[in-house]
C-alpha cells in the first residue's frame, strides 16, 4: 500500500501509492459532491456555480494530496484557514441581510435568534445539570445553528476526534492559525510553559461565573471572535467595555501574538473551549504516537507544535500532552518518521493505516462544515466584485 | 486479549466515518431526540419562560409568561415576569392599557399603559413584589415588556 518517499526535511518516509490514493479518494469525492450540492441540480447562475465547483475541486485536491503525500497538516491547514475566512465572509453579510446589523439587540435575544456556538458548551453544562436549561439566547431546534444541532455535532465529533475538533472543525481556529503562518521565522521563540495552563484557568473561572450568574460569561466578556461575527449592540458603558475587550483580545491573541510567535495563541493559551475539549482526548481512539526508537530528540516537533502540546517529557513518554489538537504538524515535520497518527490499542508499525483512518472522518467533517463556508465566502467575494456589495444577490 | 483489543480499536476507528455521516444525514432527528430525552429548554432569562395565559383582544393579544426567579440551586430573591403583546392585523391601537394578574391569584398585580407610537411605558405597581419595568422591546407586530419582581 505504501512506497518509499523522499527523506528530505519535512517529508515522512512513506506515502500511499497512486492507485490506492484514487481508490480511497473516490468515496470522499462522492460524499463532498453530495453534501455540497445537497442533492440538488447544479445552479445555473455562474455566481453560484463557480464557488461550488472551485470549493469542491479545492477540497478534494487537498484530500488527495493529503492521502498521497503522507502529510497531514500541509493540506489540512489551507482548508482550515479558508474555512474560517469563509465563515467571516459568509456570516457578516448574512446577518446584514437578515437583521440589518451584525449587532445583537434585545429583540434577537428575546426571540431566541442568536446562532449557537460551540464556545458556549462548557458554560452550559452546570446550569443544564441543575436547572435543565441552556443559558443561551438561541433556539433549541429551529433556525440557523440551533442549540440541539450544535450539541449533537459536538458530542459526536468529540467522540470521534477528541480535541481534533480544534484543528479540523472549529470555525474560528483557522483565523489564528492563518496569522501564525505569516512569518516563516517567529520573532518570539520562547513562551513560558506555565502559560499552557491559562486556558484551564479561564475555563474554571468562566464555568463558575456562568453557573453563578446563569449567563454565558465568556461570550459576554471575553470572546475575541465576537469582533468578526456578532456582538451586543453598543448601547451603554457596559456594552462599550465589552466591545473594547473583544477587539483588544482579537487583535492581541488572534492577530499579533500568532504572527510574532508562530503559535495558535488564542487556541493554545486562552481558549476555554480548547481546554475543555482536551479532556475528550482521554476518551478518544486517535492520538499521536512518538516512536522512541526512531526519535533522535531533534526537537523539530516541539518547535512546530502550534498549541505547545509537545515538550521534552512528551518525547520521552512517547505521546503529546492532552492538549494536542491533532493538526498533524508534528507528523509532517519529523523527517525520521518517529511521529505518527495512531489508533490507541493497536501495535506500532502501520503509520499510514492510523493516518488514513483518522484523516478520513476528520476531513469529512471539515469538508461538510468548511465546504459550505468556503463556497459561501467565495460567493460573497464574487458578489462584491460583480455588484460592489457583499449583501444582496440570490 | 491483545488481539481483541486491536480488533475493537480498528473497528471503532473504521466506524468513525459512518458515525459522522449518520450524524449529518440525520441531524434534525438526533437534535430532536437529544432535546426530547434531556428535556432541555432555553433558560427563561433569555426565552422569557413558558406562556401561562393568553388573553385575546380586538386587534391584539396579550401573553403572560410564567414568572421566573431562576437560580442555580433554587429560586432567587429577584426575578421577572414577561408580558408580550402581539398585534393580530399588523398594527396596535394607539394605547394599550391593561391590568395584569401574573400569578393568577385573582388580585391585579400591576397596571401597564403603553403608548404604541412612542413605546412609552407607564407601570403602576399594585402589589408589593413588583419592582420596576425593564425597557420595552419593540419588534414588528410585537411589544415585549419584562417587569422585575421580588420573590414573595
Amino acid at each position: 500500500m505504501t512506497e518509499r518517499g523522499r527523506t528530505s526535511y519535512g517529508c515522512p518516509p512513506t506515502r500511499i501509492a497512486w492507485h490506492w490514493t484514487i481508490l480511497l479518494a473516490v468515496p470522499m469525492v462522492l460524499l463532498t459532491a453530495m453534501t455540497m450540492t445537497q442533492g440538488q441540480p447544479l445552479p445555473k447562475e455562474l455566481r453560484l456555480l463557480i464557488p461550488l465547483i472551485v470549493s469542491f475541486v479545492f477540497l478534494n485536491a487537498m484530500f488527495i494530496l493529503m492521502l498521497r503525500s503522507g502529510r497531514i497538516d500541509q493540506f489540512r491547514s489551507p482548508v482550515f484557514i479558508l474555512y474560517a475566512l469563509g465563515l467571516v465572509m459568509m456570516f457578516i453579510p448574512n446577518m446584514l441581510e437578515v437583521r440589518g446589523t451584525v449587532a445583537i439587540g434585545a429583540e434577537e435575544i428575546v426571540q431566541g435568534k442568536v446562532p449557537f456556538c460551540h464556545m458556549v458548551i462548557p458554560m452550559t453544562i452546570i446550569p443544564a445539570a441543575f436547572t435543565r436549561t441552556i443559558i443561551f439566547p438561541g433556539s433549541m431546534l429551529e433556525g440557523f445553528a440551533s442549540i440541539g444541532t450544535m450539541l449533537v455535532l459536538w458530542l459526536v465529533v468529540s467522540i470521534v476526534l477528541g480535541r481534533g475538533w480544534c484543528s479540523w472543525v472549529c470555525f474560528y481556529g483557522g483565523l489564528d492559525e492563518g496569522f501564525s503562518r505569516i512569518l516563516r521565522t517567529p520573532l518570539i521563540r520562547r513562551i513560558s510553559p506555565t502559560l499552557r495552563y491559562v486556558p484551564f484557568a479561564v475555563l474554571l473561572v468562566i464555568v463558575l461565573l456562568s453557573a453563578v450568574y446563569l449567563t454565558p460569561t465568556y461570550c459576554e466578556w471575553l470572546c475575541p471572535y465576537k469582533s468578526v461575527t456578532e456582538f451586543a449592540a453598543v448601547t451603554d458603558a457596559r456594552t462599550l467595555i465589552q466591545t473594547v475587550i473583544f477587539v483588544a483580545l482579537f487583535v492581541g491573541l488572534v492577530i499579533i501574538l500568532p504572527i510574532l510567535t508562530g503559535k495558535r495563541t488564542q487556541c493554545g493559551l486562552f481558549c476555554p473551549m480548547g481546554a475543555f475539549q482536551s479532556f475528550t482526548n482521554k476518551v478518544n481512539i486517535f492520538g499521536i504516537r512518538i516512536d522512541k526508537d526512531k526519535c533522535i530528540q531533534c526537537g523539530a516537533c516541539i518547535k512546530a507544535c502550534p498549541t505547545l502540546s509537545l515538550d521534552q517529557t512528551c518525547l520521552e513518554k512517547g505521546s503529546p500532552r492532552m492538549t494536542c489538537s491533532k493538526c498533524g504538524r508534528c507528523v509532517d515535520v519529523c523527517k525520521f518518521g518517529a511521529v505518527s497518527m495512531q489508533i490507541k490499542g493497536t501495535p506500532p508499525g502501520h503509520p499510514n493505516l492510523g493516518r488514513v483512518l483518522f484523516v478520513y472522518p476528520a476531513f469529512l467533517v471539515m469538508a461538510i462544515m468548511g465546504g459550505s463556508m468556503i463556497q459561501q465566502g467565495l460567493y460573497r467575494i464574487i458578489l462584491l466584485v460583480t455588484t460592489g456589495s457583499l449583501v444582496g444577490g440570490s | 486479549m491483545k488481539n481483541i483489543r486491536m480488533i475493537m480499536a480498528y473497528s471503532w476507528a473504521v466506524l468513525a466515518v459512518p458515525l459522522i455521516l449518520a450524524t449529518f444525514l440525520g441531524m434534525p432527528t438526533w437534535a430532536r431526540f437529544l432535546v426530547d430525552t434531556t428535556g432541555l429548554k432555553v433558560a427563561p432569562k433569555f426565552s422569557g419562560g413558558e406562556v401561562i395565559r393568553t388573553i385575546e383582544y380586538q386587534g391584539y393579544s396579550t401573553r403572560i409568561h410564567e414568572p421566573s426567579f431562576d437560580g442555580l440551586f433554587g429560586p432567587c430573591k429577584q426575578g421577572f415576569v414577561q408580558i408580550d403583546w402581539k398585534a393580530n392585523a399588523g398594527s396596535f391601537p394607539e394605547t394599550i392599557s391593561e391590568m395584569i394578574d401574573y400569578d393568577q391569584n385573582g388580585t391585579v398585580d400591576f397596571s401597564v399603559v403603553i403608548q404604541t407610537q412612542t413605546d412609552q411605558v407607564t407601570l403602576k405597581a399594585l402589589d408589593s413584589p413588583v419592582i420596576a419595568p425593564e425597557p420595552l422591546i419593540s419588534i414588528p407586530d410585537m411589544k415585549i415588556l419584562r417587569i422585575r419582581l421580588r420573590n414573595p
